[in-house]
């Protein structure tokens, strides 16, 4: 019995000193809220506090990592602001829509040391962006559908709540390049929002 | 076991965390926004490129809105509307009259020695297209479910219910009076049309005044010259 709780004791102690090596591996998943921010904030000028983040990183060593994610912003706003077109405008009650799925390869490197209460990181992640951009106005409603390409680059922490679980929260400003055009018909159709992701990360071995 | 309080804690922080995580979410998807009949109203407004609306100073505009229908119709199907016919009308000579323009009472005027390149026409038409939508039958899971156990193996297609909606549009032309008379066709230079769901007596007059005048405010260009 002695000799299980030394084994139970040595164990529990390890366990931070295995977590972020060569190897492991990093799920995350978060809460996002998305910023419009430059031309996406003209058209919709309000934070999104639906949305989700799924993170999968695999470290090099206890400081480097890379990884891929998926996570969706929705956005929706009633509004009654007059929408400008060429030679006119569009008015009424408008519901307008932005629903944004980044799906991004990235790369991140972590400060200080393992088993750190804090760990900071920044990184970049880089890849697609699916965008859907609606207008909604009497009983017209108008779509958009494109990819963009992409870049994010994020700095955030992760605080250790045991050996295998931590509180992730990180922020990331969005850019999706200019790719085909804007409802308004114009040229220029690039989407920068900042995201403030929330939530939580497990590495190897949690469950 | 020699953890730390703070790791320990840290551990049963995750369910209440998780489970927040897991309601703020989906709550956070969608947003129902009550919108009313008249939130289905919409205008539009254009103008020709080029056009220099501070060279008019004059309008004709005749006392009748005209009804389009298809050819062949014989029964209007907006003669109900004609009794808002005095509000549009007057409402509409108003707003363009409190932009600077002076109304003719009708063509003989141009005759007296007003330039006829000062003069624009209004011209207002209404018509009422018809729609079906279509949405989902909440029960069908339910009864869907019910005959997959009666007849296994057969699915009946998925079912909707569907409505009928009438969408009511008035159109307002504005056309040079001098051109359209030399080339006996009219020769627009600003359009305004009016969309909304027909069929909401209670609303419909207040409902018309916030149009005509949201077309005005919208097209800030149209005033006359001194």
């Amino acid at each position: 019995m002695k000799l299980l709780k030394i084994t139970v004791l040595v164990a529990l102690v390890a366990m931070p000193a295995l977590a972020q090596r060569k190897g492991d591996q990093l799920t995350g998943l978060t809460w996002n809220i998305g910023i419009p921010v430059g031309q996406m904030s003209d058209f919709m000028n309000k934070t999104s506090f639906g949305g989700f983040g799924v993170d999968f990183r695999w470290f090099l060593d206890e400081n480097a990592s890379l990884g891929g994610s998926f996570s969706w912003n929705n956005w929706s706003e009633q509004t009654n602001e007059t929408i400008p077109i060429k030679n006119g405008a569009i008015g009424g009650t408008q519901i307008r829509y932005y629903n944004v799925l980044p799906l991004l390869l990235n790369a991140h490197y972590y400060m200080g040391e393992t088993g750190q209460d804090i760990r900071p990181y920044f990184g970049l992640n880089i890849g697609a962006y699916v965008v859907n951009q609606r207008l909604d106005v009497g009983i017209y409603s108008f779509q958009n559908d494109n990819w963009h390409f992409g870049l994010a680059p994020e700095a955030g922490f992760l605080w250790h709540m045991d050996a295998r679980s931590h509180i992730m929260i990180a922020a990331r400003y969005n850019y999706a390049f200019d790719s085909g055009e804007t409802l308004g018909g114009k040229d220029n159709n690039s989407i920068a929002f900042l995201g403030v992701n929330l939530g939580f990360a497990w590495t190897t071995g949690w469950f | 076991m020699n953890m730390p309080l703070k790791r320990l804690s840290g551990r049963f922080m995750v369910l209440p965390l998780v489970i927040l995580l897991a309601s703020v979410v989906p709550s956070g998807c969608y947003q129902d926004y009550n919108l009313g009949v008249e939130d289905f109203d919409a205008y539009l407004t254009k103008y020709v490129e080029g056009t220099n609306f501070q060279a008019y100073k004059y309008f004709i505009m005749p006392d009748t809105i005209m009804h389009l229908m298809d050819p062949g119709t014989v029964v209007d199907p907006i003669a109900g509307y004609r009794k808002y016919d005095k509000q549009i009308l007057s409402l509409t000579a108003s707003n363009f009259e409190a932009r600077g323009y002076v109304r003719l009472k009708d063509t003989l005027a141009i005759t007296g020695g007003i330039d006829p390149k000062t003069v624009f026409l209004v011209l207002i038409g209404q018509f009422a297209t018809e729609h079906t939508g279509y949405y989902y039958d909440y029960w069908y899971g339910y009864w869907g479910g019910y005959w997959g156990w009666y007849y296994p193996g057969y699915y009946p297609p998925a079912y909707v219910d569907s409505y009928e909606y009438s969408v009511g549009t008035t159109v307002t032309e504005m056309a040079d009076y001098a051109r359209s008379a030399g080339q006996r066709q009219h020769a627009p230079v600003w359009v305004g049309v009016i969309a909304g769901l027909a069929g909401s007596p209670a609303t419909v007059q207040q409902r018309i005044g916030t149009a005509i005048n949201t077309q005005f405010e919208q097209s800030p260009y149209l005033y006359a010259g001194q």
